[in-house]
């Protein structure tokens, strides 16, 4: 197993939106941009990003559901792969201070 | 010694758009207060009722320069916030500490570096960097009979998401100041001020028709982001509008303190209008696409 896969095989199950909140986000034409209510920054995020946190925004999810809807939205059919892609952009909103994983927060996901 | 007080150097309580503004030259020379009184001499009296949002009082330092030149100290709302200048960069300084007070302390509204012009209720935001050409192209707009909302500090209210009118007298640098004096032969300037930060400068007063119209607000229809070049060929190019909102943030002058009412409102103006990116190389040229534009909308 190469260090990317143990990176994301072993990256925590369970994500949320920091301290559990609805983050304010718009969307034009794939392009996201969020505002972050602990930092005060604003950042603009791509479409699969934005999904993403979009989806958290509903509630905290499982690293493997998030790996689905990735797979379903974006037509892939190699898990690798998609796990790969989630793995980065959790760990990109997560260094945005946007999202925490599991251990961070007693929630139940879907 | 001290200098006697001049009451008839205060202009009293006047209305600037939003803002009720008193420029206090009564501790200063005449010379000042006649400059202030050429620019600001025909806003509207506001309520006297109530103490003015804004006061700016240029008064002497005891501080003196080599050779015994003056210096002047500008109190804004009692507060000092920058160091005393020579008295001919008073005026600067003045238009400086009004920014500076309505940047700290407006928190009902999105400030953005920017000039906006309107026409038929219509508004075109116009941010830009310092030199981008913003002050010469909005004093060209208005001498082509636009309404000056702002020439370099627009204000978006953050529930209507209308501009508000703020016209202030529009801060000309080196050549642009003949090339609005060509366009406008009637419309007064101040005297010319050498040796600032950004050159030498002049203020031109906004055209009558602004003033009257400062406390209407208008729609926002266009941002467009201009940029003289004499070199190259003129491009209009749309933005997206994640692009745009990304550099109206980069050009607002108090997102970061009105916080998440800054993010809805910016989104609700990038949502509302098209968005355009503008290199000009004339500002002939630059009036015809804007007033395409503007028609178009």
């Amino acid at each position: 197993m190469g260090n990317d896969e143990t990176k994301f095989f072993n990256r925590p199950d369970h994500w949320r939106i920091c301290g559990g909140f609805v983050v304010r986000m718009h969307c034009w034409d794939g392009d996201y941009v969020v505002y972050n209510p602990f930092s005060g920054q604003t950042h603009r995020l791509d479409i699969v990003s934005g999904r993403l946190l979009q989806w958290l925004n509903t509630g905290p999810k499982t690293f493997g559901t998030l790996c689905r809807d990735v797979e379903t939205f974006l037509e892939l059919d190699d898990q690798t792969l998609t796990k790969a892609t989630v793995g980065r952009i959790l760990e990109s909103l997560s260094d945005a201070g946007l999202v925490e994983a599991q251990g961070d927060f007693d929630g139940r996901t879907s | 010694m001290a200098s006697a007080r001049r009451p008839e150097n205060d202009l009293g309580n006047r209305r600037v758009g939003l803002f009720s503004v008193s420029i206090d030259c009564t501790d200063v020379d005449d010379a000042l207060a006649r400059q202030v009184a050429l620019l600001y001499g025909d806003y509207p009296l506001a309520d006297t009722t109530a103490p003015p949002d804004i006061v700016v009082r240029p008064q002497w330092c005891r501080r003196r320069l080599p050779f015994g030149s003056r210096l002047v100290d500008h109190r804004v709302n009692g507060d000092f916030p920058f160091n005393p200048v020579p008295a001919g960069h008073s005026l600067p300084m003045i238009e400086i500490g009004l920014n500076w007070f309505i940047a700290r302390y407006c928190t009902t509204h999105l400030l953005f570096h920017a000039a906006a012009v309107a026409r038929d209720g219509k508004a075109i935001l116009l941010p830009g960097a310092s030199g981008a050409g913003k002050s010469t192209l909005s004093a060209s707009l208005m001498a082509e009979g636009w309404q000056l909302l702002s020439d370099e500090f627009a204000i978006l209210g953050s529930e209507d998401r209308r501009l508000h009118p703020h016209p202030r007298p529009v801060s000309l640098k080196e050549e642009s100041i003949d090339v609005v004096a060509r366009a406008l032969p009637n419309a007064c300037f101040s005297n010319r001020i050498t040796g600032t930060a950004k050159g030498t400068i002049a203020y031109l007063k906004p055209s009558p028709d602004s003033l009257d119209k400062a406390h209407r607000s208008a729609v926002p229809v266009a941002v467009i982001f201009p940029r003289f070049s004499a070199q190259g060929a003129p491009v209009l190019k749309p933005l997206t509008k994640a692009d745009s909102f990304m550099r109206l943030i980069d050009h607002s002058a108090n997102y970061f303190t009105i916080m998440e009412a800054g993010f809805e409102a910016l989104a609700g103006l990038v949502d509302s209008c098209p968005h355009y990116d503008f290199v000009y190389r004339s500002l002939d040229q630059a009036i015809s696409e804007i007033t395409a534009i503007h028609a178009g909308l």
